[in-house]
């Protein structure tokens, strides 16, 4: 059990590790990329999966 | 010719009758009782057609045969739903709220902890059932809360579960709002669900959703390569939905494609359900073990929100973690309804979506954090 428990640790660190990546790149995203001053933002449908 | 052969009656074995009654079973709750009538009526059909004795469509050439090949064991079917899906998801919710991707991280415990679980119970330890590590993997991929990804990772394990997952994977979906509003109640305080969170704006710019496809595939192909294939069809989805210049094709994959594969998909798991390889105690072991994926997921995604609930001086309702499973949108509906119950003017849908469409990048992450880890612990 133990390779199992190094497994879930590695499976939750590689999760973590890429989300934050994204959050990084959401941030940096949203921020270099402002809605310009006095523009409608887009808004779109909800989707369904 | 023996006479077994002539008529299928004198060939079904109780066997098949069961199985028959099960696919009447899903068509009958599909069609009935509404639940998940698009996914249940073709799997419950494909259940149907597989088991129907001298019938001949899982044999070699047969159409549930042609299209588990094609489709399953080449993983095709579930990549174009993931253009589908993503071309339906509005990613919206997620970049005005980037915190809530942790929130879809911490959901996908719940495959770890299924995982961890089947694993005891068969080669791991106890050795009660036959699950392999491989078995234990795509058994925890059900916590995914996400079908195309059961799908994808299961069949490349090879799991010889692989039609019992799936169909768990579908069921247990239908079954959320159901698992998650006792937990919910039973991890949250009466003044946690309370807190409103007030409606923001929307403040992210076209060019902010165009780039976050791509830059998505990106991050998520060269940190998790096994998930390539998911995250780019599910962004390449999105893409077309965002790019607003593809509004045809968008509305293709949103409809004909996603109708077309979801036939086909349902028809084939339906069809990979031979009573031989069905009924067995593992399959309701397997079931069990469903249920256990979903909890913890949605109990690690609440745990996670009080966290968040304390760290942010008690701005953000840890209600919304238990979105962070994928099924996409009930999760996010459940979480409304919880909050509403507790206070009625506590709308949390749009950050409940937030956490949603995070936990559906999240179990793609997930699928391929588990591909490329199994070859160095199996």
């Amino acid at each position: 059990m133990l390779n199992a428990t190094w497994f879930v640790l590695a499976g939750m660190a590689i999760v973590f590790g890429t989300l934050s990546l994204l959050i990084l790149a959401m941030i940096a995203l949203n921020r270099w990329l402002r809605p310009e001053p006095g523009a409608k933002a887009r808004t779109t449908r909800a989707g369904h999966a | 010719m023996p006479e077994r052969e002539l008529l299928g009656v004198l060939a079904l074995t109780w066997q098949a009758a069961v199985m028959l009654g099960i696919g009447g079973l899903l068509i009958y709750l599909g069609i009935a009782k509404a639940v998940e009538p698009v996914l249940l009526v073709p799997i419950g059909t494909g259940i149907i057609l597989a088991n129907m004795p001298l019938g001949g469509l899982t044999d070699a050439g047969g159409l549930l045969a042609v299209l588990r090949a094609a489709g399953i064991d080449t993983e095709l079917f579930p990549l174009l739903i993931f253009i589908g899906v993503g071309a339906m998801i509005d990613f919206g919710s997620l970049l005005e709220r980037p915190y809530t991707v942790f929130l879809g991280a911490a959901a996908q415990f719940g495959i770890f902890g299924a995982f961890f679980l089947a694993y005891f119970l068969g080669d791991g330890a106890l050795h009660l059932f036959d699950f392999s590590f491989k078995d234990a993997v795509s058994i925890g991929i059900i916590g995914s809360a996400d079908g195309p990804t059961s799908i994808y990772v299961a069949t490349i394990l090879g799991s010889k579960y692989a039609a019992s997952i799936v169909v768990a994977a579908y069921s247990y979906m239908a079954l959320v709002p159901i698992i998650q509003p006792p937990i919910m109640r039973a991890l949250t305080t009466e003044t946690e669900r309370r807190l409103v969170m007030p409606a923001r704006a929307p403040n992210v710019s076209p060019r902010t959703r165009v780039l976050f496809p791509i830059v998505t595939i990106v991050v998520v192909g060269l940190m998790a390569p096994k998930a390539t294939p998911l995250i780019g069809t599910l962004m390449f989805g999105n893409l077309m939905r965002e790019s607003g210049v593809l509004e045809r094709l968008s509305q293709a994959a949103q409809n004909e494609l996603a109708n077309i594969v979801t036939i086909l998909l349902g028809l084939t798991v339906g069809g990979m359900m031979a009573a031989q390889d069905f009924l067995r105690p593992e399959t309701i072991v397997i079931y069990v073990m469903g249920v256990v994926a979903f909890a913890v997921g949605t109990a690690a995604g609440v745990i996670f929100g009080k966290v968040m609930y304390v760290a942010s001086g008690k701005r953000i309702n840890p209600l919304i973690g238990a979105a962070g499973i994928s099924a996409f949108p009930m999760c996010a509906r459940v979480v409304q309804k919880v909050g509403l119950e507790a206070n009625p003017h506590n709308h949390l849908l749009m950050h409940a979506a937030g956490a949603n469409t995070a936990g559906q990048i999240a179990s793609v992450v997930a699928g391929g954090a588990v591909l490329a880890l199994v070859p160095f612990f199996a």
